[in-house]
């Protein structure tokens, strides 16, 4: 009996184990998607000076020279940055940044597929109808994923879907699947 | 007789000259005195301190409490564990702390408006933190922090954190402006934004 309970326990625990190890590296990737954006936290850095007040209840975050913001693998270049956030729930609004030109890169799920973007302003925010992490180029827009290569006004890109919904033309390059 | 005689005169010459030194070293030794006696000159010693400084409308304008305080002179007072608290329309709104201060006053207090001139310089885990009206709380930390209790603003050159619900930032040197809620950091500034998940 005891020999029995000492077998079943040890099979349980190398279950844990399994089932643990497995988990964190299914879970360990820090690609930006659908179902975890708001879990990864969403840092900035700046050489130059912050300054923060409030409007409407909005805290703003100005951001001078050389701003990198940074959430998982997406990361944004440029100049100055505006970031805004709801200041009784402390909920992050969206982050604006701005620069000659802005530079996006990101890494894809786990394929290590790539998408890179330039335009004069980035704007970084979720959707309100859908909560999708969105970045939407404007300004000599300019974004190549796996699946296009395309110039426009303005682009918006769902990263986690890989999905151009929108764009503001005049427009020039091509779609592939 | 001429060998005592010789003897004598040296006698005499040593003499004068042991003399001689003997006067030059003493000066040194007030000049010594003097210096021990002013290291300690201070006008007072106090413990428990408590005040309250109230504005021209007599609302409170902000409270200083302090372990222990020495007067140096009608200019400079050091404190010990210093607990500042600062009010807006008679509300308290901010409270900031640190291990050691020294309070600057300006010119003799001969009015009104020269008594309220005064800043302090706070240094040691120097903390200064508010609730807002959401229940937000947030904290300032550096080692060094220079407050005006009159116009409430808050300086500093050293490495400043701030840290508020969902945010932690980072930078080096600060100027907050405590009524209009506006904050500065001067440079290298680093933020994180995580929300906890329940």
């Amino acid at each position: 009996m005891n020999n029995k309970a000492t077998k079943y326990c040890k099979l349980l625990l190398a279950g844990l184990v399994f089932s643990t190890s497995f988990g964190q590296r299914f879970y360990a990737q820090d690609t930006l998607n659908e179902s975890n954006a708001s879990e990864i936290p969403f840092e900035w850095e700046a050489e130059g000076q912050l300054t923060m007040n409030i409007v409407n209840n909005i805290r703003i975050l100005n951001l001078q020279d050389n701003v990198v913001l940074f959430q998982g693998t997406l990361v944004i270049k440029g100049d100055t940055a505006i970031i805004e956030y709801d200041v009784p729930t402390g909920e992050f609004i969206k982050a604006t940044v701005f620069g000659s030109p802005v530079n996006y890169t990101q890494q894809l799920g786990s394929n290590e597929s790539q998408v890179n973007g330039t335009s004069d302003s980035i704007e970084f925010y979720s959707a309100e109808s859908t909560g999708d992490q969105t970045v939407e180029l404007s300004g000599n827009a300019h974004i190549e994923s796996p699946d296009s290569t395309i110039s426009c006004a303005v682009i918006v890109y769902l990263p986690s879907l890989d999905l151009i919904p929108s764009t503001t033309g005049p427009c020039a390059g091509t779609f592939s699947q | 007789m001429q060998k005592v005689a010789t003897f004598a005169i040296s006698i005499l010459i040593a003499i004068g000259l042991f003399s001689a030194l003997a006067s030059r070293s003493e000066p040194e030794s007030s000049t010594t005195d003097l210096a021990a006696s002013d290291s300690l000159n201070y006008e007072s010693y106090s413990e428990g301190i408590n005040t309250v400084r109230f504005d021209a409308n007599g609302n409170i304008n902000y409270t200083l409490r302090a372990q222990s305080q020495i007067q140096y002179s009608a200019q400079l007072t050091e404190i010990e564990k210093p607990l500042i608290r600062l009010f807006q329309d008679g509300n308290p709104t901010w409270n900031v702390v640190a291990d050691t201060g020294t309070v600057n006053h300006f010119e003799s207090e001969l009015t009104e408006a020269q008594v309220t001139n005064r800043t302090i310089e706070l240094s040691g885990n120097v903390e200064a933190y508010s609730v807002d009206d959401y229940g937000n709380r947030t904290v300032v930390s550096t080692e060094i922090l220079l407050v005006d209790p009159n116009t409430e603003i808050l300086s500093t050159e050293s490495p400043v954190k701030l840290k508020s619900e969902f945010i932690e930032q980072s930078g080096i040197g600060m100027l907050a402006d405590l009524k209009t809620d506006e904050v500065i950091l001067h440079r290298e500034v680093r933020g994180i934004y995580e929300q906890q998940s329940n």
